[in-house]
């Protein structure tokens, strides 16, 4: 508790609240996150282009219109998400019900 | 089975199905070759079709549980065709979604009103119907009824979706698999589309069990708060 309260007087002092400071702390890892996610993107979509082994001049056209390329990631991550989502919401409400029991 | 032997059966599938998308994702980008004339872009049907089967899948199972439903009126089998239901409207909604960024590239538009889009539309609504319909009703048991009838008429529409590109003039690419004269596609890309189907059921049935067992301590949780109040 005395700690606690300790911080509390030091983030003050900075002139940041605590729930501030809690969502700065947040907002930093989500972009942490969003930019490593993105990274990963990039990459991948420069190995496919190497791995689908495209002759020279058609990769010169790839890189005029890389949307095909772009189509194809997004439906890939369509399919994570959809899935994602749905474990995600059966998840909550499985925990929904084990609150109402417990209480 | 239990309740928590559906849960644990439901996680362990699930898992598989998910370690199993990740080597479906490694083969579509790493090992199966790419199509000639379409190009990488034709790498979407790989998670289009087995998304577009199981969304089949997904009805079917429910009209056969709605009309068992119907039958012997077993709330449990109310609960599995829900539940199916849920699934099927994932899947349609990403056969909904992928189809289109393919189409965009290949016939240079996300949309077109040709016979399969517009009854793959009346699908996702039929799972959409379905939900809307069980759950408008101030007697819930009437509403379960409705629904069931919904799901059976829903099934009715897969054959048609199947057969107008049979049928009709249409833009959509003919079946390559589920043909009478067997299947024309590259030994490669027949692999990598038969798992991804695998997986794609996999994951649907793993969920399909997670979620039922959800379903079913929901309604043991009512029937308590009921007997209580």
């Amino acid at each position: 508790m005395r700690s606690r309260h300790f911080g509390r007087k030091l983030i003050s002092a900075r002139g940041l609240q605590p729930d501030n400071k809690m969502i700065m702390k947040n907002i930093v890892l989500r972009s942490l996150l969003l930019s490593l996610a993105g990274l990963a993107v990039t990459s991948a979509v420069t190995f496919a282009q190497e791995a689908a082994g495209v002759p020279p001049q058609v990769n010169r056209l790839a890189e005029q219109n890389l949307r095909a390329y772009w189509h194809v990631f997004a439906a890939y991550a369509l399919v994570i998400l959809m899935i994602g989502g749905w474990v995600i919401s059966i998840a909550r409400r499985l925990r929904a019900i084990e609150d109402r029991g417990v209480e | 089975m239990t309740t928590a032997g559906m849960r644990r059966g439901g996680i362990v599938l699930t898992v598989l199905g998910l370690a199993g998308l990740i080597a479906l994702y490694w083969m579509c980008f790493f090992w199966v070759s790419t199509e000639v004339n379409q190009g990488v872009v034709q790498r979407i049907f790989y998670v289009h079709v087995p998304a577009a089967w199981t969304s089949f899948l997904a009805i079917g199972f429910a009209a056969l549980a709605s009309g068992m439903y119907l039958w012997l009126r077993d709330d449990r089998l109310d609960r599995a065709a829900l539940c199916a239901i849920e699934g099927g409207l994932v899947f349609a909604t990403l056969v909904l979604t992928t189809g289109p960024l393919w189409g965009k590239i290949a016939w240079g538009t996300y949309w077109t009103w040709e016979p399969r889009l517009t009854l793959t539309l009346l699908l996702w609504f039929i799972f959409v119907g379905y939900i809307m319909v069980r759950n408008s009703t101030e007697d819930p048991d009437k509403g379960k009824r409705f629904a069931a009838v919904v799901a059976i008429i829903g099934a009715m529409d897969i054959p048609f979706i199947h057969l107008s590109v049979v049928w009709f003039r249409s833009l959509h690419p003919e079946p390559v698999v589920a043909k009478p004269d067997g299947p024309t596609l590259p030994g490669d890309m027949l692999v990598t589309l038969l798992f991804g189907v695998l997986v794609f059921s996999l994951l649907f049935f793993g969920l399909f069990l997670f979620r039922y067992a959800v379903e079913a301590l929901r309604a043991e949780a009512d029937l308590r708060s009921r007997s209580t109040a």
